[in-house]
């Protein structure tokens, strides 16, 4: 396992210890001994962008040899998950219905950290269509968890938090709709942060639910964290739905001191279901912020029950109106002799080009918006949404951040929940209500179980109060030293 | 033609913060979109017979 930081790499190369080169060759190489087959067969990297990287690394290296002054994450080896796009590397979104879609175009999110210095190694595995919590529904293979192989790294953006967490990349990219970046990073033992809706730019994601989709960092720490995202966020002319609200001073309000600070400890999120290790880890690192002088206060979101449902009937249904541009005509896989019809050749594309988690979802959303349903469904999910948001704006007046668990338990072997979708789905209870809600919210690790496992906590914030959120991340962190 | 920035000038109100330029902007090279289709002839996405008997 690495420790090293996005300052570490960036200080060695401004220091002429090392060069940003070395340093991409050195996960190259670590990625080509345990990546693959031969190795470990964690399986986190679906491509690599090798010449892009070592293109981007020369630069760096120019500077560095200039006495230039470096950018933030100038040789910091980044990883993407194969839902943004990088042009000239395949994009497909763990899908065969993509395969052998070249983009002929970058994400911001890639771009900004591009022009930041960051070196792209690559792009990292996922369930398809970022539909999954285990990373099992990628058509190209699951990943294994590095701190336990047998065990999956979460999802969707299981490679994402893999990569972290084996050190195969200093940080990644990954997404999150319904906990996405931070089940996986509290599955691998990594700092995920899901930031405020509207925060990032999604110009360039692959887009399963529109209202929900979030682009954020996987670090190993949670200053790397702050540091990504004060690179990513921002106002992007390209998405309407980023917001052109001040970007906040991440990195420095690291500095300022949690005492005062109140937190609150929901309920509803402590229930039944919860692992008593997981709980008893929470309960130590909530002690832990008490030290530090933080006020608990327990708070209720009356409405936390309904937001699994209020989820999968939300995300579903715009996922059936965004896969509809799957169809074999614009980009990827079309199916197929030529000699049928258009309307055969959409039905064959999208039948072998989708997997069964994807279908079961394009089902389940197509028949909540249709007519007579649309009502009872659809439109009752949007306005429990709106209870469930209020939950946490009353909450917010009283404190500054709350603290709760994540997962409901840790990492589980591969398998183990593939035959019941349900299972699968209550993996997401305590990450829906933040994604629903538009507040950011964050995963830092806290512990292991007594068989070694991973355990996160989870940070929620108000909306666009990334700073207060981090401080409160970075306290606990301090914490587990 | 009226430009949308001066149709909604007359209703100041209905002029968003940060509504921006009716102006065209650069979009992505044709070429390039074409290149990933499955079928094209360089300038159309080319799809199967649509009507049916």
């Amino acid at each position: 396992m690495s420790t090293t930081t996005i300052q570490e790499v960036r200080n060695a190369i401004a220091s002429k210890a090392t060069t940003a080169t070395a340093v991409a060759e050195e996960h190259y190489g670590r990625i080509a001994a345990d990546d693959g087959a031969g190795g470990k067969n964690i399986h986190s990297f679906l491509a690599l962008s090798k010449e892009r990287a070592l293109a981007q690394a020369a630069k760096i290296d120019a500077m560095a040899a200039k006495g230039e002054a470096l950018p933030v994450l100038a040789g910091v080896p980044v990883g993407i998950k194969d839902v943004l796009v990088m042009q000239g590397s395949p994009a497909t979104a763990g899908s065969k219905i993509l395969e052998g879609y070249l983009p002929p175009y970058d994400a911001t999110a890639v771009k900004r950290l591009e022009a930041a210095g960051a070196v792209l190694l690559g792009k990292l595995n996922c369930d398809e269509f970022a539909m999954g919590s285990s990373n099992e529904n990628s058509a190209y293979g699951p990943v294994l968890n590095p701190r336990a192989l047998d065990r999956v790294p979460g999802g969707s953006s299981g490679g994402s938090a893999a990569a972290v967490a084996a050190g195969f990349a200093v940080a990644t990219l990954g997404t999150d709709t319904g906990g996405s970046i931070r089940q996986p990073a509290a599955f691998c033992g990594v700092v995920g942060m899901l930031p405020t809706y509207g925060r990032v730019s999604r110009y360039g994601l692959i887009a399963f639910a529109s209202s929900l989709d979030r682009v954020g960092p996987f670090a190993t720490n949670v200053r790397d964290a702050a540091i990504m995202l004060s690179v990513l966020a921002g106002k992007d002319v390209m998405d309407a739905t980023s917001s052109d609200r001040p970007v906040g001073d991440y990195v420095g309000a690291l500095e300022k001191p949690v005492r005062g600070l109140k937190i609150g400890v929901p309920t509803e999120y402590f229930g039944e279901g919860l692992d008593p290790e997981i709980r008893a880890a929470i309960e130590k690192a909530l002690d832990g912020l008490k030290a530090a002088g933080c006020e608990l206060q327990t708070i209720s979101l009356p409405h936390t029950k309904y937001a699994i449902p209020t989820y999968y009937v939300i995300a579903t249904a715009e996922a059936s109106a965004n896969l509809s541009r799957f169809d074999g005509v614009r980009f990827g896989f079309r199916a197929g002799t030529g000699t049928e019809t258009l309307s055969e050749m959409y039905r064959e594309t999208r039948d072998r080009g989708f997997g069964a988690e994807v279908k079961r979802r394009i089902l389940l959303g197509t028949y909540a918006l249709s007519a007579g349903y649309y009502d009872a469904y659809y439109r009752k999910a949007q306005q429990v949404r709106t209870l469930l948001t209020r939950d946490f704006l009353a909450a917010f007046a009283e404190v500054d951040a709350i603290v709760s668990p994540i997962t409901p338990t840790p990492a589980f072997k591969l398998g183990a929940k593939t035959d019941d979708p349900v299972q699968m789905y209550l993996e997401d209870i305590y990450s829906v209500a933040a994604s629903l809600a538009g507040i950011c919210g964050m995963s830092v690790p806290c512990g292991e179980t007594r068989a070694g496992l991973p355990i996160g906590v989870q940070v929620m914030g108000r909306h666009f109060d990334e700073e207060t959120m981090l401080r409160v991340a970075l306290a606990i962190e301090a914490g587990q030293a | 033609m009226a430009q949308v920035g001066e149709m909604l000038g007359a209703e100041p109100e209905l002029m968003g913060a940060s509504l921006r330029a009716d102006a065209v902007r650069p979009s992505l090279d044709r070429a390039a979109v074409m290149a990933a289709a499955p079928e094209t002839d360089g300038r159309f996405f080319k799809v199967p017979k649509v009507i049916e008997r």
